[in-house]
């Protein structure tokens, strides 16, 4: 795997991981269950 | 009308069913092969830009447009439209988001079936030990009733120019009776309960087929370039030469517009069981991550690095070019069946598909079901009843004739063609008949986030000209060839009409029950 590839990865996966934390945390702070 | 009508027990079950409804096959399976087919790294770029520009958006047109509708008592589109668009034909344009969630289940169930049969069949030991992806392609194909086999496993009746295949029905009567169970059990007791258990399941089981595969390291030391981490590169390793290429942009867009399950009718259903100030922005936003991770983080980590890790690069192209199908009945099997734990990790990955597919085919369920109760003031009883019979009936031709192309036929127009013509309708429907300016106060209502307004702008003119521009094109691109079946063998040629002529008589038949529905209604 060349260095691009990691980089990209890493990037992506940190982009949607970063993504999807920060949603879960809005959902729990503005109420989950409601 | 909405008064009576359900609701969701808790957003973080709404969240979790609208999820469930986008995480598919298409994530663990068509997601990888996309992305080492156009480029790689390369692939992310515009995949990303279409998130942002066409998914992200779209989404919040498809949840606002089904909360607009539900509080007006309508949980299908013909309703939704109609609220929307004073016109007559409006309600008539809306049948195509009944006709493509009812055709899609009626063949979509039966491969849901085939994932819960290979999950046991893999669990009890019963895939073949030896002969490597030739003889799993068999035992496929014997399951799925396309060819004869010695063993007697399979129960398969030779009826003459057709095999019933005995197992795989079973497997099929059973898991449309689930199904039909969940759907009976309604929008609280059932939905959303499969979606509570089933998708943090899915995550679950999706981890640890990703810890497996990336500890695979080189699995032949003789091969040393046959390596999870050549499987990652061959996935990730950019080739920016790709970006010059339509093409690569054209499946980058395909790919959000499948994943995030867009253009189908399904999300408006689930939205409309919201109430008018129930937030849509961030739980839209949030079922779109929910999404990505299970495609990029996970579906990019299974299938193609362990395929890569045994088979090789050039093998895998190969395997990934017979399609993605293949690759996750067949290339996958084979490889667990060389691990130790193998029955049980392939036990895994079928179950794992079988969640993804059943939260999917609930919600095309729902939108049927939905139609029904809300149009025609049918019980959920009665709507589930007619929905599994006239499933049952339609399913048929499929299990029947799955060697001629016939369901190949019934995907390209009802889980492919048909979203891309939904998709553009209702966007444009959206800004420019129901008005941005009215659009983007339904989306903002409510709101536990607040969208750009770069967003407002990007709904107005670049998302439903770049969606315009997508379905054009596309259509100049495949449309010709398949509408005069110029790939189709000679033999499947009856087959394939006959598809045709089963999806003219549906949308056809759809298109007089709304009539009936309106009937003695203005407009």
């Amino acid at each position: 795997m060349t260095v691009g590839g990691w980089i990209l990865m890493l990037v992506a996966w940190g982009a949607i991981l970063g993504l999807t934390s920060w949603c879960i945390l809005k959902v729990v702070r503005s109420g989950w269950r409601h | 009308m909405s008064a009576g009508r359900e609701r969701w027990g808790t957003r973080v079950g709404l969240i979790l069913a609208m999820a469930g409804n986008a995480v598919g096959l298409g994530n663990f399976l068509r997601f990888p092969v996309q992305a080492a087919e156009n480029g790689g790294g390369a692939f992310m770029i515009p995949y990303f830009l279409s998130l942002l520009l066409l998914g992200i958006p779209l989404m919040w047109v498809e949840w606002s447009l089904g909360r607009y509708g539900g509080v007006r008592g309508h949980g299908s589109t013909p309703g939704i439209l109609h609220a929307i668009w004073n016109s007559r034909v409006a309600k008539y344009v809306g049948a195509l988001g009944i006709f493509m969630p009812f055709v899609v289940m009626v063949y979509y169930t039966y491969i849901e079936s085939w994932s819960l049969g290979f999950s046991l069949l893999s669990l009890l030991g019963a895939f073949p030990d030896e002969g490597g992806i030739a003889e799993m392609s068999h035992f496929l194909a014997a399951y799925q009733g396309a060819e004869l086999h010695e063993s007697s496993m399979f129960g398969n009746v030779d009826a003459g120019a057709f095999i019933i295949p005995g197992l795989a029905y079973g497997f099929f009567l059973f898991t449309l009776g689930i199904n039909l169970w969940f759907l009976h059990r309604g929008l609280r007791g059932g939905i959303e309960k499969v979606a509570l258990w089933g998708l943090p399941a899915l995550f679950v089981f999706a981890v640890v087929l990703m810890v497996r595969v990336l500890t695979l390291g080189t699995p032949d030391p003789t091969v040393p370039e046959n390596s999870v981490i050549q499987g990652l590169g061959f996935i990730w390793n950019p080739d920016l030469s790709a970006l010059t290429n339509p093409g690569v942009w054209l499946a980058a867009a395909g790919q959000i517009f499948f994943t995030l399950s867009l253009g189908m009718g399904s999300i408006h259903c689930y939205a409309s069981y919201l109430s008018e100030r129930d937030d849509v922005a961030l739980s839209g936003l949030s079922t779109a991550a929910t999404n990505e991770t299970a495609e990029v983080i996970m579906g990019g980590t299974i299938a193609i690095p362990a395929a890569v890790a045994f088979f090789g690069v050039a093998a895998t192209t190969q395997l990934a070019g017979a399609g993605a199908f293949n690759l996750g009945f067949v290339t996958l099997p084979v490889i667990f069946q060389q691990l130790p734990a193998g029955d049980l990790l392939g036990a895994l990955w079928f179950f794992l598909l079988f969640i993804a597919g059943i939260t999917s085919s609930l919600a095309m369920g729902q939108v049927v079901v939905a139609f029904l109760e809300d149009e025609f003031g049918l019980s959920r009883s009665r709507a589930v009843g007619l929905l599994g019979i006239v499933l049952l009936v339609c399913t048929q031709p499929v299990v029947l004739f799955i060697e001629y192309s016939y369901m190949d036929e019934l995907d390209f127009w009802a889980g492919t063609f048909g979203l891309f013509v939904f998709g553009a309708i209702e966007l444009i429907l959206f800004a420019w008949v129901f008005g941005i300016d009215r659009g983007w106060a339904e989306i903002m209502k409510g709101a536990d986030i607040r969208p750009h307004p770069i967003f407002r702008f990007l709904l107005a003119w670049v998302t439903p000209l770049l969606m315009t521009a997508i379905f054009l094109t596309w259509t100049w691109v495949n449309a010709p060839d398949v509408l005069l079946m110029r790939d189709v063998a000679a033999v499947d040629r009856p087959f394939v009409l006959g598809a045709r002529l089963f999806l003219l008589a549906a949308l056809a038949f759809l298109l007089y029950l709304i009539r009936r529905a309106w009937r003695g209604r203005p407009g």
